[in-house]
């Protein structure tokens, strides 16, 4: 961990603030908005208590662990805010076919929204978050997850759309997984949520990113260290081409250009890559220091781009093939 | 220059009321500055103009500040959905006091496709029953797309509360984002009746038959459709003073510095107020109203900070000083190239608003396929274009200013959202 990171060990509602700013961070532009999650997470465990954050290694060897958070589209997330008792359906599902009890949630994902929103469904159940998560950060796909790189399967995978229907998913393997998910979501509004990668504690000592709430508390809760300055200065170009996005940043005679999809994915100057996913690139606004995200970077504006080393799982060469620049279609990485 | 051709601006408050007569060219005719609409109007040798516009949105900022606002029921359409976030989260406690006779959350709501549940229509009668508000907000999951179980609530409310109960809903009011979207449609429930002593007194003094109102968003809109959307009149203020500043300048990149009771610093980029991005805060409340994006000065020796943090990274830009406290603000600010004193920039406000456009603005979504596509922003034009000629604009000059398309990503079916701006001339 770097310096100046503090263990999490509970969250209550001061400490929610800067756990949201950290997972924006973490999110390297995607992720969604964490606001409504906050704001969902604010109000339950002012209902319900603040929540118990636990390490994987404080959790006896057969403890089952819930990997959870929300999946589809983004934009519709600020408008279908969640009842709040989807944890509930998701742990119903999961107990009812593994016949064991659930000991603890964990984020999937630590990026952006869903670093946050177990915090409600675990503060509504009363059960503890694990600190840790599958992605260190936030990707696009539900299997560039460590747990995948392990060998953990995401099956048995449970769906629901926070209106009491549930679909329970076995796929013979984590990509066709990713697909039915998909498509289920199609008939359950667009946006579900979703709990995969159930595993035992061992199985996460060994499958699972540790410390992620933590490193997302820490750089929350202050200026954040360990940022890597790669430019400040201003927006003066965006192209757009399908889905994919990129942005040029100007300071003097220096000029950044971002690619991004969703998330920021390449930092490139002089068409020399200076970052590049799996690491996290941050886009902060100049004047706020909040972060930017991708969908809403515009032209024009002020911002400071840094970078965040990637956990070190994924520099391998089996994690770059999952999340490295050729899984996202960049062939000069 | 006939009198046909005139335009009666007026700003008003906080420290005073300003009346100006303009001739086509935006050349100030008459002037009056007093203590209230009634004695401006008055000085005014002959106030008679074929168009008078009002910057109002003072009178909703104090309604609000003074909590002399509107006892609201707050009516949520979604359950089970929505419960992790209840209405008016966030709310400060002394406005939520003022305003809020009840919130229910009921049953029902729309999905981004179109699929809906059935609303609780008993649900919603039971509540109004029970609270007996002055005025009913209601919030429907996805309204935006699709207004009809919002229409059924608010045919409930007149069914349960009597034909004149004031609703506001929130389809009318805003866009996707449900929260800011809920509380802007509160805040304009709770604003009901905020302008109609301006109405009478408009009316009684005869300025011309059919005045306009500034909103805060740039554009006009006539009284009557007004009185019914009270807070798109927040920031109206900011909205024209920049407006003025470009009028009396034609500087379409300046930086304004507006000074009254408070100083402000906004911007314009070509020609039109910076806006603020994401939500913006009304009295404390989030809501995702389209407004200027502004910087308050506390010290006017700050100026110049101020300024510099707000363009970040511009070279020395020109400042152009508004308002009515503006002769007090320095001839040269740190960092910028030139400050600019324009004749009559104590009454940008009042011309600013004179010349404003009417607008309208709609969205769709649908399947991201061209021929869709196509369909979806004919469709979102043509809603834009009835709502921009509710508004007052003239039918035969109304024009597109902005079409925006945002994919809904990570669908199977990829889905995309349209949004149309139309304006012209009242």
């Amino acid at each position: 961990m770097l310096s100046g990171s503090v263990r999490l060990t509970r969250l209550d509602v001061p400490r929610l603030d800067a756990l949201a700013r950290g997972c924006a961070l973490l999110a390297s532009g995607g992720g969604g908005d964490p606001s409504v999650a906050l704001a969902s997470a604010v109000h339950a465990v002012e209902a319900h208590g603040p929540v118990e954050v636990v390490t994987l290694n404080d959790l006896p060897h057969d403890a089952l662990v819930l990997p959870c958070g929300q999946v589809g589209s983004m934009a519709l997330a600020a408008e279908r805010i969640w009842s709040g008792d989807e944890g509930r359906a998701l742990v119903d599902v999961i107990e009812r076919r593994c016949g064991t009890r659930v000991a603890v949630l964990a984020p999937f994902e630590v990026g952006g929204a869903n670093g946050l929103l177990p915090v409600t469904w675990a503060a509504r159940l009363g059960l503890p978050l694990a600190d840790a998560d599958g992605m260190g950060r936030t990707f696009p796909r539900l299997f560039q997850q460590t747990m995948h790189l392990a060998g953990v399967p995401a099956s048995p995978v449970a769906v629901t759309d926070g209106r009491g229907n549930t679909v329970l998913i076995e796929a013979d393997d984590d990509r066709a997984a990713e697909r039915l998910v998909r498509a289920a979501l199609a008939g359950m509004g667009g946006i579900g949520a979703v709990a995969l990668y159930s595993m035992t504690a061992s199985q996460a000592r060994r499958a699972a990113i540790g410390g992620s709430l933590s490193r997302a508390y820490s750089l929350g809760r202050g200026p954040p260290e360990g940022l890597e300055l790669l430019i400040e200065g201003r927006v003066i170009d965006i192209e757009r081409r399908d889905d994919a996005r990129a942005a040029t940043v100007r300071r003097g005679a220096r000029q950044l250009r971002l690619e991004l999809c969703g998330e920021y994915l390449l930092a490139l100057e002089d068409g020399a890559i200076v970052a590049a996913v799996p690491d996290i690139i941050c886009v902060l606004a100049a004047e706020s220091g909040d972060p930017v995200s991708a969908d809403a970077l515009r032209y024009g504006a002020e911002v400071t781009v840094a970078t965040l080393p990637a956990p070190a799982v994924w520099r391998s060469g089996p994690g770059l093939e999952l999340v490295g620049p050729l899984a996202f279609g960049y062939d000069h990485g | 220059m006939t009198m046909a051709e005139t335009r009666l601006g007026i700003e008003l408050g906080p420290a005073r009321t300003v009346a100006v007569v303009l001739d086509a060219a935006g050349r100030v005719l008459e002037r009056a500055v007093a203590r209230n609409l009634r004695s401006a109007l008055e000085t005014l040798p002959d106030h008679t103009a074929q168009l008078t516009v009002v910057d109002a949105g003072e009178l909703a900022t104090e309604a609000l500040e003074l909590g002399n606002v509107a006892r609201t029921a707050v009516v949520r359409i979604g359950a089970p959905l929505t419960l992790a976030v209840p209405p008016l989260t966030g709310w400060p406690g002394v406005l939520r006091s003022a305003v809020c006779a009840g919130t229910a959350v009921v049953a029902g709501g729309v999905e981004y496709d179109g699929a809906a549940a059935p609303l609780d229509e008993d649900a919603i009668a039971r509540f109004l029953e029970q609270t007996r508000p002055e005025s009913v907000a209601v919030t429907g999951l996805f309204a935006p797309f699709a207004p009809d179980q919002e229409l059924a609530a608010a045919e409930v409310a007149r069914r349960t509360l009597g034909r004149a109960i004031p609703i506001s809903l929130s389809h009318e009011i805003g866009t996707l984002g449900l929260l800011e979207r809920e509380n802007a449609t509160v805040l304009n429930a709770a604003l009901t009746g905020v302008f109609d002593d301006l109405a009478d007194e408009l009316r009684s003094h005869g300025a011309s038959p059919h005045p306009y109102l500034a909103r805060g968003d740039g554009t006009l809109v006539a009284l009557i459709p007004a009185l019914s959307l009270p807070v798109a009149a927040v920031g109206s203020g900011t909205a024209t003073a920049l407006a003025g500043a470009f009028r009396l300048t034609g500087i379409d990149d300046a930086v304004v510095a507006l000074a009254e009771r408070n100083l402000l610093v906004g911007a314009l980029r070509n020609g039109l107020a910076r806006e603020a991005r994401g939500p913006v805060k009304i009295a404390g409340v989030s809501t995702a109203l389209r407004l200027a994006s502004v910087r308050a000065v506390s010290d006017p020796a700050d100026l110049g900070a101020v300024v510099a943090r707000f363009v970040a990274g511009r070279l020395r830009p020109v400042l152009v000083a508004v308002g009515g406290a503006s002769h007090g603000l320095p001839r040269e600010v740190e960092g910028v190239a030139e400050v600019i004193h324009p004749p009559s920039g104590a009454l940008a406000r009042a011309i600013g608003a004179a010349f404003m456009p009417v607008g309208g603005e709609a969205e769709r979504a649908c399947v991201d396929r061209e021929d869709l596509r196509h369909d979806a922003r004919r469709g979102a034009h043509a809603d834009a274009y009835e709502r921009a000629v509710h508004h007052g604009a003239d039918p035969n000059r109304v024009e597109v200013v902005d079409v925006e398309e945002t994919p809904l990503t990570a669908l199977s079916a990829g889905m995309v959202r349209i949004r149309v701006r139309v304006a012209g001339p009242p």
